[in-house]
């Protein structure tokens, strides 16, 4: 009974928690340029991100390592300084944004400009980081984080045409722009694939002690939590197309985006919007925040844990606070959030091969995994995923550049 | 026993099951053939010069400087070693270790705030 409860839990939560800056801003922004014509973007990504994350919960309920903890038992400090640096740097980048993401949130609400809000929200992180468990940071968030459905059922309400959803699956080409047409479904790939959600979910399973027999749980989990929350992204971007695209609205702010609640919510859109808006991102913001002290203390090998005493893992919570204090400091500065969400989107697409590349590795090592390796077509999958990383990693620069 | 495989950057916990640090320099006696491990260090200079050996000295002046050098990196020698699987396990107290002295360090900054968790 505890186990479906779990499964429901955290499949709930998953939907909850999966939409925040990168997402909204990368799906709104190809709606509204491309109509529904990047879905097949959005599918791709999230089965991508819902097999790596089954495979982080697999390695760390097999092995009780995390991640970060394996690659740096498996590769060597020599190899994983990279996928640690680059993590640390989009960490505290995509902090920034979603706090940013956040604050905005809150000045549709209230009016009062979003740099204000940036200390506060920050404040409201760091206490909840320092007073709260493992518990309260997924599920607590993750539940309120239900509110984003609301784009589904926007997009629901919209009625698009069945025929043109399910043509939009396949990947086509398109009719114009294709270099920015390229650079949306690789930024939407960078979105979804983040490299400190399975390290978030790897940690996650350790902190809940999940144990060998409950990887169903942990499969389930992963593939019905990140396809659902595939929807909602699908949502945005449904929505974006059948509003902004048909005013011709491209959305360079959030602002903007917000427009596009309207003619379902009409005087609850703004607040509706801003309420799915402020809470993906925070609840982002707190997870990558938490993240940042996971890395840092599984690499280095200090005491940590979300559900420890914070002053029993001093070295922990002074990692997550001193990331969250990096980010407040970009926000304070004035950085757009939608640009700092782009860009360690672009970073987080450079990375990729270093970030799916242990996997293959480490998922057919029996010291880490035992009897639950990858097969021959999880083998496969992983090693399209680790060329389309490193194919996609080459052209996120010149797609930057030239369409971002 | 495979060095890179079984021993170095593996977990290294007191006896108690407490987390130390990472098995960051492993210890060779080289004047007996094959060579011999004698013992490995833990601690963030001695991580650092495997990266580069400029980094490695910089690290080590920034220990100086914080003054959290003292009986630094920790050493820990092959008799000392309780268990190798799944992580190393030594006859020590995290507290008799230097690596206790930065945690008590940012401890003692740290708010002492009633019902954190």
């Amino acid at each position: 009974m505890s186990a479906i409860f779990d499964l429901v839990l955290g499949i709930v939560t998953s939907i909850g928690g999966f939409v925040e800056a990168g997402s909204i801003s990368t799906a709104a922004q190809a709606g509204s340029e491309f109509g529904f014509q990047l879905l097949w973007a959005i599918a791709i990504a999230t089965l991508m991100l819902a097999m790596l994350v089954e495979m982080s919960g697999r390695l760390s309920a097999v092995s009780k390592r995390s991640i970060a903890a394996a690659v740096r038992e498996r590769f060597g400090i020599k190899f994983q300084v990279i996928p640690f640096t680059a993590e640390l740097v989009i960490d505290t980048l995509l902090l920034a944004a979603e706090i940013g993401g956040a604050a905005i949130a809150l000045k549709l609400l209230s009016g009062v400009h979003w740099q204000w809000w940036v200390i506060p929200l920050g404040a409201m992180a760091w206490a909840i980081l320092w007073w709260c468990g493992f518990g309260v940071v997924e599920y607590g968030i993750g539940l309120l984080g239900l509110v984003t459905l609301s784009f589904v059922y926007s997009a629901w309400r919209l009625q698009p045409a069945t025929k043109s959803l399910a043509a939009s699956l396949v990947p086509s080409l398109p009719q114009h722009d294709p270099v920015r047409y390229a650079f949306l479904a690789v930024s939407i790939v960078g979105a979804t694939v983040s490299p400190y959600l399975l390290n978030f979910y790897s940690s996650g399973t350790l902190e809940e002690r999940m144990a060998e027999e409950e990887l169903w749980v942990n499969r389930a989990t992963s593939y019905l939590g990140m396809c659902f929350g595939g929807v909602v992204s699908m949502g945005v971007l449904v929505t974006s197309a059948m509003v902004l695209q048909r005013q011709h609205i491209i959305p360079d702010s959030y602002e903007q985006a917000a427009l596009m609640f309207v003619p379902v919510f009409h005087d609850w859109a703004v607040p509706l919007f801003a309420a799915a808006l402020g809470i993906g991102c925070f609840g982002a913001a707190v997870e990558l925040a938490l993240n940042a002290g996971y890395v840092c203390a599984q690499v280095f090998g200090w005491s940590w844990g979300a559900n420890r005493p914070r002053r029993d893992a001093a070295r922990f919570s002074a990692a997550f606070t001193l990331v969250l204090a990096t980010a407040l400091v970009v926000g304070v500065l004035g950085f757009d959030p939608l640009r700092l969400t782009l860009l360690s989107v672009a970073l987080t697409v450079a990375i990729m091969p270093f970030v799916v590349l242990p996997f293959l590795v480490l998922m057919n090592d029996p010291q880490y995994v035992k009897k639950h390796g990858s097969g021959p077509i999880g083998n496969v999958l992983l090693a399209v995923l680790t060329v389309l990383g490193g194919l996609l990693a080459v052209v996120v620069v010149p797609l930057e550049l030239f369409g971002g | 026993m495979d060095l890179v495989r079984d021993f170095s950057d593996k977990l290294v916990l007191d006896r108690n099951g407490r987390e130390i640090g990472r098995v960051d320099r492993v210890l060779l006696d080289m004047s007996t053939s094959p060579p011999r491990v004698v013992g490995f260090e833990i601690g963030p200079a001695v991580l650092a010069a495997r990266l580069s050996p400029l980094l490695g000295r910089w690290v080590a002046g920034l220990e100086r400087a914080l003054g959290i050098d003292r009986e630094r990196p920790v050493r820990i020698t092959v008799p000392e070693i309780i268990d190798r699987s799944p992580h190393i396990r030594v006859n020590r107290l995290f507290a008799d270790t230097p690596a206790d002295l930065v945690e008590n360090q940012i401890r003692r900054r740290l708010p002492r705030w009633p019902g954190a968790a």
